[in-house]
């Protein structure tokens, strides 16, 4: 069953469609706020309060729109709004230089021994949590999320009559097309 | 190690925090159970009630067999368990079953089994009220059963759930003493005819409060036996018309369909992973595309020669006008690139990924997003990295689509802004002069999509979704007005021809359509299409489209008045799909990506196959 058809049964009010979202999408949603909360709790929190509010509100969702961006983006949103609330007067690295952490990552994907990918990682986390939160989302969302046209790479792994990522990929497309035709004027 | 990609070493780095383990489910479900209960309000019982003795009644009167007909020839599926692969003889349960223990009886009513899926209904009755959680328990505190039931096959096997209607977590709120399940499971091979269902424990109940590690032997049969008990679920409404298989519609009767053969077809470059869309250079010369997780930028000649990466992450990137560079958006900088991989221009070191960089119709500036940590801006620069200028940002607001009027000194851009809680949103469409002054705003409205610009550049087509209404409108972006056109029910993903006179579009039932801007002359053009895949040709008289036929995509090409039908029968690979079709800018090659559908295997190819005018 994919997105399409869970969140149809969803909005028919089968709870299991709810189900199949949430087990196909809660370990990267709690990451995902993780990354950005630097909390464990909080972060199970923000994933479930964001399938809860997904769940209330299915009824309206445009199948036109990717279940997985939209609803990761969502996830995003709440753990950013958390931690900005939470983080209030605290003071993070100034510059929001993510280049470090870029040049960590590039070594980490690349790394040969898991000894050395252990650090990395670790060093990784470090940095990341001293970013600001927004710089924070940021990263998570380019890096971790890799929210753009990768959307479509990462569905031509799944079954076919995936609707949703079609028309993710077709609006990626979409934005290609328009930064080409446009500029060929 | 493997080479990872950086979304997997983030995953690992996340996982000594957030083990593989953790499951949100049992917390969520509660919670759910929890308002539930809160809007069961005793008139809304009532209505359910008077509801539900006005339903028996009818079916009283006429009877169920009537009733069932009724539905599937309303509906052509099966009542209770929606569309199934009918490919196979359907089978059901040869007979109720039921177990009691300890008060507690378990009793698996019904069964259809399918060539796709396999649903069940068991109804549970005699549980106590103190076997399910205390309502004084905080929420996500409730320890509750939540382990799915499961099939054992005779040889051991195992087939597990894949749909739950869990009316058991939900009428626990009710203390009900009774509560029904419908599960859907994977499908029960059709050589098997007997299985055991197995169910840990019952769902929604306290740990050990209830008989755990049911075992209920099932048996089936044809539906079209009739060897059931008198009265069973031998009656189980099963649809007599299978589901049609994904057919062509035949638009020009009596025209066969021409099919290109792979031998036609050329293979231009495969990707270490995945292959992004294709983009032509305006002149044709050359064809960029991105290749795996972390889209390195290669570039080939039209005929597949010459490959060269142009940088090993890249984001966003646009040709220029003329064909002799690209922008690029790598790791947060802008810089432009001849196709040969010489010329390499630093523009910007802030740019923002969230969307791709558009030239100017002179070729002259580029726009593009800036970001340094906060609230991506609009802005411009021009191509040597002088002049750069920021044009827009609002707080909150986020930004999307942006393009060049033709003039080149005004630039059009979509808007996003999302308040309150429920949280909604606003999309907007406005224009600003390249000098940062004279913003407009050109329409406004929720879910609204931009899906394209007319050939002179004047005119932005825009749709609005109301509920399940669908409104497409035409702007003119000089800021004269908009003037609505056809107004659709359902669609999806509409395409507007170049010339700007025909729209395209998957209807709901997967047809695929086409039809002038206001609505009316609109016919099919086939059957069956994917949606998002369609491609105008550049003079508006054909598109190409992708079709599903037995689990695999092709790619077909169709005059836009229903003739011409071609298939190009293209990888002629099993276990390969094709898709993701462009046109060349003079429209004589079709370019297109050939995917693997299984994970095993995870290289995909770019083709071209010519189509003469």
């Amino acid at each position: 069953m994919d997105d399409v058809q869970a969140i149809r049964c969803l909005k028919r009010g089968d709870i299991g469609g709810l189900e199949i979202l949430i087990a196909r999408y809660q370990l990267k949603a709690i990451r995902t706020a993780f990354l950005i909360t630097h909390n464990e709790s909080a972060a199970e929190d923000v994933a479930q309060d964001a399938f809860i509010r997904f769940f209330e509100h299915a009824r309206h969702f445009d199948e036109q729109r990717a279940f997985r961006p939209y609803f990761m983006r969502s996830v995003v949103n709440l753990a950013l709004n958390l931690v900005q609330k939470e983080s209030k007067g605290l003071q993070f690295s100034g510059d929001d230089d993510t280049s470090q952490l870029e040049v960590l990552l590039a070594r980490a994907v690349s790394v040969e021994t898991q000894v050395e990918f252990s650090q990395l990682s670790h060093e990784m986390l470090e940095i990341l949590f001293k970013l600001s939160p927004r710089q924070r989302a940021v990263i998570v969302q380019r890096y971790y999320l890799e929210m753009s046209e990768n959307e479509m790479a990462e569905a031509l792994e799944i079954a076919p009559g995936t609707v949703k990522w079609l028309l993710n990929a077709a609006r990626t497309r979409l934005r290609e097309m328009l930064g080409v035709e446009r500029s060929a004027r | 190690m493997n080479k990872k990609t950086s979304s997997q070493v983030f995953d690992t780095a996340a996982r000594n925090h957030i083990p593989d383990s953790v499951d949100l489910a049992p917390r969520i479900l509660a919670h759910i159970q929890e308002k539930k209960r809160a809007l069961m309000q005793s008139h809304l019982k009532i209505i359910l009630a008077v509801l539900t003795v006005i339903l028996l009644f009818t079916v009283l009167m006429i009877g169920w067999p009537t009733v069932a007909q009724a539905l599937q020839r309303l509906f052509g599926y099966l009542p209770g368990v929606g569309v199934v692969d009918l490919s196979v003889e359907p089978r059901k349960l040869a007979e109720p079953v039921s177990q009691t223990r300890d008060g507690i009886t378990l009793t698996v009513e019904s069964a259809i089994l399918s060539a796709d899926l396999t649903v069940i209904e068991v109804k549970v009755e005699g549980i106590p009220a103190s076997a399910y959680p205390p309502e004084s328990t905080p929420i996500g505190q409730r320890q509750m059963c939540s382990s799915p039931v499961f099939l054992r096959l005779p040889d051991g096997a195992t087939l597990e759930m894949v749909v739950r209607s869990n009316q058991a977590l939900l009428s626990s709120a009710f203390g009900a003493a009774e509560s029904k399940n419908t599960w859907t499971l994977e499908p029960v091979p059709t050589n098997i005819k007997t299985v055991t269902l197995v169910m840990p424990c019952i769902l929604g109940l306290k740990p050990g409060a209830a008989p755990e590690n049911w075992e209920v032997p099932l048996r089936f049969v044809s539906v079209n036996a009739n060897d059931s008990a008198p009265g069973a679920p031998s009656q189980l409404p099963v649809a007599t018309q299978a589901i049609p298989t994904p057919t062509l519609a035949t638009p020009a009767a009596g025209t066969p369909t021409q099919v290109v053969t792979a031998s036609e077809i050329k293979k231009l470059t495969e990707c270490d992973t995945s292959c992004s869309w294709p983009v032509w250079s305006p002149d044709g010369r050359y064809i960029a595309y991105t290749n795996g997780d972390l889209q390195a930028l290669w570039v080939m000649d039209a005929d597949g020669s010459n490959p060269r990466l142009l940088s090993s992450i890249a984001r966003r990137f646009a040709w220029s006008p003329d064909g002799t560079q690209l922008a690029i958006i790598s790791v947060g900088r802008l810089f432009v690139i001849h196709p040969d991989g010489t010329g390499l221009l630093a523009l910007n070191e802030t740019a923002s990924d969230w969307a791709a960089p558009v030239w100017s119709p002179d070729g002259k500036r580029i726009a593009f997003l800036a970001s340094d940590g906060n609230q991506p801006r609009l802005s411009s620069i021009d191509v040597d990295g002088n002049n750069l200028r920021s044009l827009y940002n609002q707080p909150h607001e986020m930004l999307d689509l942006f393009f060049w009027l033709p003039d080149n000194r005004q630039i059009a851009f979509t808007t996003q802004i999302c308040r309150g809680n429920p949280m909604k949103c606003i999309d907007g469409l406005k224009l600003i002069d390249i000098d940062g002054s004279g913003l407009q705003s050109l329409h406004a409205g929720e879910n609204m999509s931009l899906q394209s610009l007319s050939q002179d550049g004047k005119q932005a087509y825009i749709n609005e979704r109301t509920g399940e209404d669908e409104v497409f409108y035409r702007v003119n972006l000089d800021g004269s007005g908009t003037a609505q056109l056809a107004a659709l029910l359902s669609e999806q993903y509409p395409q507007i021809s170049p010339d700007g006179t025909r729209i395209t579009c998957n209807s709901s039932d997967g047809y695929f359509e086409i039809m002038n801007l206001d609505g009316t002359d609109r016919r099919t053009l086939v059957k069956q299409a994917i949606v998002g895949f369609s491609s105008w040709w550049p003079d508006g008289k054909r598109i190409a489209f992708v079709s599903e036929i037995q689990g695999e995509y092709q790619l077909y090409v169709i005059n836009a008045d229903g003739s011409g039908l071609v298939n190009v029968n293209a990888a002629n690979h099993p276990g390969y799909s094709d898709a993701l079709p462009v046109w060349s800018p003079d429209g004589l090659h079709l370019a297109f990506v050939s995917s693997p559908l299984s994970t095993d295997q995870d290289k995909s190819q770019i083709y071209i196959v010519d189509l003469p005018h």
